[in-house]
């Protein structure tokens, strides 16, 4: 797909309790009767490279989510870099958040802002200085070949366009985790191609990618450790 | 420039119409409880100015002696309440009746005999010039000897200090209803604008925004639409007051009386209302919204 680097691929290695950044302990997360993910235990390493697979209404973004605080558990543990979720109240959850880059799966543009200003505001959250941050913004929109479009409002591109606009700005703050639910769902295969050199890119300085995914080939292209679920099931390989 | 100024700047601009109507709320409670305090203030004015010049006109009987004249001035002047005291002879009195009538003073020429009497004009020391005291002290001097009557604007000085009482309640009443209805607009276009950007706030909190960085550009905007309503009703009653004085003054010309507009602690005070007003609003529909989202 792209050239490879010394790094790459990932292998799947195992996660210690000394070095898992993620860990579930017997999640579940029900949805009135329904359980959109029923007892899952998994430990995700630092520096790790997971794929996320099952079919559709599996349970994938469901345990995003929990990972973000999108939602909580019904039940189980959630611990994120050290952070026990269950005990993380409204207003710490920024804190959490700003240790994780998330790429939705609806995007989540906000449609009335620029794309430069979609990527900056992570940026200006986190309180970085403002020559940075437009240096920052600048480069990573050229990694992802969205530079000229940086004054355009989301609703103006196209899926595609706003899907890498997404992974921009999920990579922008340089954070510890990237959560990316199906960042090559409306890519042409030399778009995804970009985004998945870009998230390459994230993970070999250092950071731990999740990537929720039913598509079998960008799995079978990069021999990462898979998770799959099944009816909010886990069943690892 | 700041950030957080930026970007309520921006919403400002963004949010053109919502905040306009907002203004101009505060605008119009800063005119319409201005108006009532400028004309508390300056009919208070008035009524100190017209309480300052008031005189007493002691008439005497008639025939009296001039050692019994004497003596009620004697007595008039020993009085704490009184200043000074002038006698007007019943020709002179004449001749002032005859200067005001003006061309209509032939009328009096057909009198036979000069039916006015003596009488003496007597000031008021100011600090006396209550309207409980005037009367005690007309009460007085009626009972002296060989007076036969005492004159004064009393129910005039009466009427008008209750008119003011009314107006002062009026001023504070008043005050509290538009500060509810400013409160009321400004909380509400607050509330529309979270509404219309409720999937912008739910995003920057899913990128990890903290509530400050949420919130505070929307306390900003109000503070600013507060200041702005402050200083353009201050505006417009200036406005007003320009063109009442215009067309007032004359009538008051010769009572020493100067128009004062709200002195400049008050303005800023007015000022400062308006954007504690625009916080409080931002204040309690930020609370209502994180309730409900
Ligand atoms: N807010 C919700 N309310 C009710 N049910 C929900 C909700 N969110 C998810 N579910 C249910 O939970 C299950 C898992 O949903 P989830 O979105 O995690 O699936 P997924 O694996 O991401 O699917 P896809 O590949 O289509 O994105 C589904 O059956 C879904 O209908
Ligand atoms: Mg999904």
């Amino acid at each position: 797909m792209t050239t490879v680097a010394p790094r790459w691929p990932p292998d799947g290695q195992p996660a210690t309790d000394k070095n898992a950044v993620i860990r579930i302990y017997g999640a579940t997360r029900s949805y009135g009767a329904h359980k959109a993910l029923d007892n899952v235990t998994l430990a995700i390493a630092r520096n790790a490279f997971v794929f996320v697979t099952g079919p559709s209404g599996a349970g994938k973004t469901t345990l995003l989510k929990l990972i973000y605080l999108g939602v909580r558990a019904s039940q189980g543990q959630v611990l994120v870099d050290g952070m026990n979720l269950a005990r993380i109240g409204r207003r710490r959850i920024p804190l959490l958040r700003r240790k994780l880059g998330i790429v939705f799966q609806d995007y989540k543009l906000i449609p009335t802002r620029t794309v430069f200003e979609n990527v900056a505001l992570v940026l200006e959250a986190a309180g970085v200085p403002r020559r940075v941050l437009e240096q920052k913004v600048h480069r990573v929109l050229q990694t992802v070949n969205m530079a000229h479009r940086r004054e355009a409002l989301p609703p103006s591109l196209s899926g595609g366009e706003q899907q890498r606009v997404a992974v921009a700005r999920a990579v922008v703050g340089d954070p510890l985790i990237l959560l990316a639910d199906e960042p090559t769902g409306s890519l042409d295969s030399e778009s995804a191609a970009v985004v998945l050199e870009l998230i390459r890119r994230f993970h070999q300085r250092g950071g731990t990618v999740v990537l929720a995914t039913h598509d079998r080939q960008l799995i079978q292209s990069i021999p990462a450790r898979v998770i799959r679920l099944v009816d909010g099931r886990s069943v690892e390989g | 420039m700041p950030l957080y100024l930026r970007k309520a700047l921006q919403d400002i601009a963004a949010n053109r119409f919502l905040n306009a109507v907002t203004v101009m709320t505060i605008a119009l409670a800063v005119v319409i409880t201005g108006a009532f305090g400028l004309f508390f203030i300056n009919a208070g004015d008035l009524l100190d100015s017209w309480r300052r010049g008031i005189r007493l006109m002691v008439y005497l009987e008639s025939d009296l002696t001039e050692a019994r004249r004497l003596e009620i001035k004697y007595r008039l002047e020993q009085m704490a309440e009184v200043g000074q005291t002038r006698f007007v002879g019943r020709a002179q009195a004449m001749a002032r009746l005859r200067g005001q009538m003006g061309p209509q003073a032939s009328l009096l020429d057909g009198l036979e005999e000069n039916p006015l009497p003596d009488a003496f004009e007597v000031d008021l020391q100011p600090e006396a010039v209550d309207a409980d005291r005037v009367a005690a002290l007309a009460g007085q001097i009626a009972d002296l000897a060989g007076v036969e009557e005492v004159s004064y604007g009393r129910q005039w000085l009466e009427r008008f200090g209750g008119l003011l009482a009314l107006v002062r309640l009026a001023v504070y009443g008043l005050g509290g209803l538009f500060f509810l209805a400013a409160l009321f607009f400004v909380a509400n276009t607050i509330r529309l604008i979270l509404y219309n950007r409720q999937e912008e706030l739910t995003i920057m909190r899913l990128v990890g925004a903290s509530e400050r960085f949420i919130r505070t550009p929307f306390y900003l905007e109000a503070l600013i639409q507060g200041a702005a309503g402050g200083t353009a009703g201050l505006g417009i009653l200036y406005g007003i007051y320009l063109a009442a004085q215009a067309n007032l003054s004359a009538s008051l010309v010769g009572f020493g009386f100067a128009w004062r507009f709200l002195p400049w602690y008050s303005g800023l005070a007015v000022v400062a209302a308006s954007m504690f007003i625009g916080w409080l609003g931002c204040f309690v529909s930020l609370r209502q919204f994180i309730k409900t989202a």
